[in-house]
């Protein structure tokens, strides 16, 4: 899995610094655990599609669902870019 | 968008436009230009300019079409009002349901030291007893500027009697008709108003980057902006009759087609019909969503209810994420967070992290709502912690 897209969202209260990747293809099942490998997954299944959260303590919150072909990133407001590099890597190791 | 999200933003942007709007603009778009008076070609352009104000004079029941101005948006339409108006030296009473297009005009105002500023309280709902507004006037006070309806919570405040009460102290009375134009019932006479702002594109269904400001004949602010009006081009200063004094400036001539087409829109269907559709679905939401403990919803269907907008939060989740699952699991399009109105979010007790805002149109399918009760009820049973 590759991201090919980046996008600040502005306006999101729920921290100061969101962004949103574009993958090159929708997210799966597989996907959603292997991201589940970097911290703590929080995995809702009885949705339409099911969400995802991923909680990186310290580092950062992913979120998403399943078929969508976006993660949303809640970072701290000074986030550490390994931390960003870190996650990019694993995504393209998948 | 794909094709199947369900929209339930429309107190920010009405979505579906009605086809005779999309039509209007196409037609627009694939004409020869015609934006002026200097050709014959062009007298048609005119004409519906004129005739885009005569629909809004009639909508509104404003007396003369000239006294309506094309603006952006409502934004621009209150900032001619409120630094165009001789108000320096002065206090102004606003109130805590404020947009941020009055709030921080004012705010700028006052922190050049040009004006005093009282924002009066509201209840729970957002409502602003009229009271509220009396007891904050000082001898001083020139300008009473509200929120004809809130953004947050649909409440509607009682202009006929803000108006007395202003007119009374010698204060000019600015309106905020941003969410109810097009969505209740207004008369500038009888309401007795001496500016409203409008926009074009929530429920007058139009463009967005249009909208106006009605002035009451005999007041004359300061222009915000002056230059090329297309006619009288020998005088070096600005035209002075109306509305040219206000419309220095290439007019949003797309924008205009499509207000147009929208005012007419409305007008054929009627308010009151508009009203009903929003108030039956709306009431079907409150029926199934307002007894869950888990769900605090902050409109409500009282009299001084638009019935426009389902307010509410759910327990134990921020708005954002609500809004964000709603989005990706279920592709239901609202509106979290603060809405643009931070002083009444403050004083709803959700400040920063504000409400879940989904709000209806006339297209909104009751199926669509019923989709939308459902993804609420799941969200409840799956996400909260207990």
């Amino acid at each position: 899995m590759k991201v090919i897209g980046n996008k600040e969202i502005k306006g999101c209260l729920e921290g100061t610094n969101v962004r949103d990747w574009l993958l090159d293809g929708p997210i799966t099942h597989e996907f959603i655990y292997y991201l589940g490998e970097l911290g703590k997954l929080i995995y809702n299944d009885k949705l339409p599609k099911p969400f995802f959260k991923l909680i990186i303590r310290g580092k950062m919150t992913v979120k998403g669902a399943e078929g969508n072909q976006s993660i949303r990133l809640v970072l701290p407001e000074d986030p550490q870019s390994a931390a960003l590099n870190e996650l990019k890597e694993h995504i393209e190791n998948f | 968008m794909g094709k199947t999200m369900i929209y339930m933003n429309n107190a920010a942007t009405t979505f579906p436009k009605p086809q005779e709007v999309v039509n209007a603009v196409n037609s627009y778009l694939i004409a020869p230009p015609s934006h002026s008076e200097r050709s014959g070609i062009e007298k048609e352009s005119e004409d519906f300019i004129f005739n885009t104000r005569e629909k809004l004079a009639e909508l509104f029941n404003v007396p003369k079409a000239e006294q309506i101005v094309f603006t952006s948006g409502s934004t621009e339409a209150l900032n001619i009002a409120l630094k165009g108006l001789p108000l320096e030296g002065g206090h102004v009473v606003s109130t805590k349901i404020e947009h941020n297009s009055v709030i921080r005009p004012l705010m700028m105002m006052k922190e050049e030291g040009k004006i005093g500023l009282d924002f009066v309280d509201c209840d729970d709902k957002a409502y602003v007893p009229p009271e509220n507004i009396e007891r904050a006037i000082r001898p001083d006070t020139r300008a009473v500027v509200v929120n004809h309806c809130s953004n947050v919570t649909g409440q509607v405040l009682d202009i006929k009697a803000i108006a007395e009460i202003a007119h009374k102290n010698d204060c000019y009375f600015i309106v905020d008709a941003s969410q109810s134009a097009g969505a209740l019932p207004i008369d500038v006479v009888d309401m007795d108003i001496d500016f409203m702002a409008f926009t074009g594109h929530k429920s007058l269904y139009g463009m967005p980057g249009i909208g106006g400001l009605y002035i009451r004949e005999g007041m004359k602010p300061r222009p915000l902006k002056v230059g090329g009006t297309g006619i009288l081009s020998e005088v070096l200063t600005q035209p002075e009759g109306m509305p040219i004094f206000y419309e220095a400036g290439t007019p949003n001539l797309p924008g205009i087609v499509s207000l147009r087409a929208g005012v007419q829109w409305v007008l054929e269907r009627g308010i009151d019909a508009i009203c009903d559709h929003k108030k039956r679905q709306l009431g079907r939401i409150m029926e199934e969503l307002e007894p869950i403990e888990e769900i605090t919803v902050y409109n409500n269907m009282d009299d001084h209810s638009s019935c426009t907008v389902f307010c509410f939060n759910i327990k134990n989740l921020v708005p954002e994420e609500v809004n964000y699952v709603l989005e990706s699991s279920y592709d239901i399009s609202v509106r979290s967070g603060l809405h643009c109105a931070p002083l009444l979010l403050e004083a709803l007790g959700v400040h920063p992290w504000g409400t879940v805002r989904a709000s209806p149109s006339f297209f909104t399918k009751d199926e669509e709502i019923e989709k939308f009760i459902d993804a609420i009820k799941d969200i409840v049973k799956t996400m909260v912690r207990r």
